[in-house]
């Protein structure tokens, strides 16, 4: 009994401190709302923690606080897919959404996007290349093609090793996207570079102790890789830490401007990164939610470049971060 | 003839002889396999699990669990680099303030575990999940970075070729070993979990030992995401994310029993090498990347069985 009383006076001061400590309901799991304007739209995103997720999230913000609408983002701390369309249904049942922004490319979300449908809601899908007609109820999709960058990816490494040697590819894990660019860069590779051998790709995952073991692993059994390809944001420090725990050199290309990434090309640790726009894509669209809610007409796929970004082109991502980062702060 | 069976009755023998065939197999596949470079590079791989493996063991030799482990190393790592970064704190305050962490989230966990009686799988997997959360509350998902350059070049460096935490697992696992099998302590540490009735009836504190055990396995959680964070040069969030999987992997094919009361720590550094010659193996051998997982867990499978069929037949 005595136990009883501790662990329940226990989990009564937890939950008492957290109540105190937190700022308000909404900051759970959906985030505290901008201000009030021409209407809401939702920024529906699981892992809204991720530090990419959240630079996509102020940079909705940033679009819906310049067009007059007020924001709320919507998801999980976690991978929770079920969770966050439970959350985003929920927001959909309030009866207040203007529009709709879903960031997936999993039709696990379809019955949530026909239901915005139904009820007039328009839902963009930034970042993932869904075909057209595949998700009822969408409006439009906005964000780079991969297998484009992919393509420019395979041939910048290409020249960088001047057609010769092996290229290793990497994963962060098995998805629709990473498999696209991961097939489309050993094409391109195969149709420009005839003499490079392509490795097929591996998952290399997301913990760092992990992936560089693996990615040393893959070096060793394969002396003639003078090149590399990660499809994930932790593919740049995956193959720098690779290289130095095995002393060799190698032509490394990753994912995504993240302050780490950008250092490891500033050093010369890696080639270069693709900056996926992220920034863009997300400002995007609460611009493509506020056209459709104006009742113009937006194409399927509003298409954006994905840069190739070497030691000499780094200054304008590290200011996007500086600005992202002073967001956070 | 009797000197190899004495030697066969060695517990560890049983980790050993799958082990050596392992890496003779994938010797005979890849003749680079057991070069200077590679091996380096598995031990560089198992340092930081390994360093966690060897407070598991004797929490698991006790009789208890953590399955916080990985998220406390990620925390501390965090806890550490956020400390130096952000308030300037000397770097043996903010490596201080990490191990700390550990060890009270360590201390936390056994108190809630024994004291309140909560079940360990309950209490540590509710500390996986709140030392993760505290993680990412502290640095808003963003790594954290730079770190100071005197504890990036401490990580970078490669003593013996391979790198200091492996120095550290080493040492640790000497001392840890010899403790587990030769001090008082340690002697608690295996009839508390052999057979806790009895061992409190023999006058040990079998709840103090638990709790020991418990604030040890934090502190060593927190030193191996600390390492980590050193050689990545960066408070990395995601350090430790799936790392109590492998750690109780390890120490389970290292032939520790998940009933307590039998396992040594030598075992336990046998079983982690294990993994990584396989899990390395695969990849040199060219194992389709998907089969490659299947085949790790097939293998763990394989290698608990046979150790399992050695100790019956030794009782026979």
């Amino acid at each position: 009994m005595k136990r009883l009383v501790i662990a329940v006076m226990s989990a009564a001061v937890v939950a008492g401190m957290m109540a105190g400590c937190g700022k308000s309901e909404k900051e759970g799991a959906a985030s505290a709302p901008t201000k009030k304007g021409k209407g809401t739209f939702y920024w529906v995103q699981p892992l809204k923690g991720h530090p990419v997720h959240q630079m996509t999230q102020i940079a909705f913000r940033e679009g819906c606080r310049k067009l007059g609408y007020e924001c709320i983002v919507v998801g999980t701390d976690g991978p929770d897919i079920a969770g966050t369309i439970a959350l985003a249904e929920q927001m959909l049942a309030r009866g207040d959404a203007k529009g709709m922004a879903i960031w997936t490319g999993n039709p696990a979300f379809n019955p949530l996007i026909a239901k915005a449908g139904k009820v007039g809601v328009p839902v963009i899908l930034p970042h993932f290349p869904i075909p057209e007609g595949s998700v009822p109820g969408a409006t439009g999709i906005i964000g780079c093609d991969p297998a484009a960058y992919a393509r420019a990816a395979a041939e910048e490494i290409g020249k960088g090793i001047g057609g010769k040697g092996a290229v290793a590819i990497t994963q962060g894990s098995f998805n629709t996207t990473e498999n696209m660019v991961a097939e489309e860069f050993a094409k391109t590779m195969k149709e420009k570079y005839p003499e490079v051998k392509v490795l097929s790709s591996e998952e290399e995952g997301f913990e760092p102790s992990k992936s560089i073991a693996k990615a040393v692993s893959i070096l060793q059994a394969h002396p003639d890789i003078t090149a590399a390809l990660s499809t994930t944001g932790g593919g740049p420090q995956t193959w720098a830490g690779a290289q130095k725990q095995t002393g060799r050199k190698i032509v490394a290309v990753g994912m995504d401007y993240t302050r780490v990434n950008l250092d490891l090309v500033k050093n010369g640790e890696v080639y270069a990164v693709v900056g996926q726009p992220l920034w863009e894509e997300s400002f995007g669209a609460a611009e493509l939610l506020d056209k459709a809610v104006r009742g113009e007409k937006i194409p399927w796929w509003t298409k954006l470049e994905a840069p190739f970004i070497t030691k000499d082109k780094l200054a304008p991502y590290s200011e996007l971060l500086d600005k992202v980062e002073a967001a956070i702060k | 003839m009797i000197k190899i069976r004495r030697l066969l009755t060695i517990p560890e023998m049983g980790i050993l002889l799958p082990l050596l065939g392992f890496a003779l197999i994938f010797l005979s596949i890849d003749h680079t396999f057991l070069l200077p470079n590679s091996v380096a590079a598995m031990l560089r791989a198992v340092a930081f699990v390994g360093i966690i493996a060897v407070g598991q063991t004797w929490l698991m030799v006790a009789g208890e669990i953590d399955l916080s482990v990985g998220s406390v190393a990620g925390l501390c790592a965090v806890v550490a680099s956020w400390t130096m970064k952000n308030y300037g704190w000397p770097m043996e305050v903010g490596l201080a303030a990490g191990l700390a962490t550990g060890a009270l989230a360590g201390l936390v966990n056994g108190l809630v575990a024994i004291r309140l009686g909560i079940p360990a799988f309950i209490a540590t997997l509710g500390m996986l999940y709140i030392a993760r959360g505290f993680n990412y509350l502290l640095c808003k998902g963003y790594p954290i970075y730079p770190i100071p350059e005197s504890l990036s070049a401490f990580g970078q460096a490669e003593p013996l070729g391979i790198s200091w935490a492996f120095v550290i697992l080493v040492a640790v696992v000497i001392i840890a070993d010899f403790c587990l099998r030769k001090t008082v302590f340690g002697r608690k540490v295996m009839a508390t979990g052999g057979n806790a009735e009895v061992a409190r009836i023999a006058g040990i504190s079998t709840n103090a030992v638990k709790i020991n055990c418990y604030a040890l396995t934090g502190m060593l959680a927190a030193l191996a995401g600390i390492l980590l964070m050193a050689q990545l040069n960066v408070g990395q969030p995601e350090i430790g994310t799936g790392w109590e999987l492998d750690v109780i992997a390890s120490v389970v094919i290292g032939g520790v029993s998940l009933f307590g009361g039998v396992g040594t720590v030598a075992g336990t550094f046998l079983g982690l090498i294990i993994m990584q010659v396989v899990r390395s193996g695969l990849v040199v051998s060219g194992v389709n990347t998907h089969w490659q997982t299947v085949a790790v867990g097939v293998i763990m499978i394989a290698a608990v069985g046979v150790d399992l069929l050695r100790r019956r037949a030794k009782k026979a």
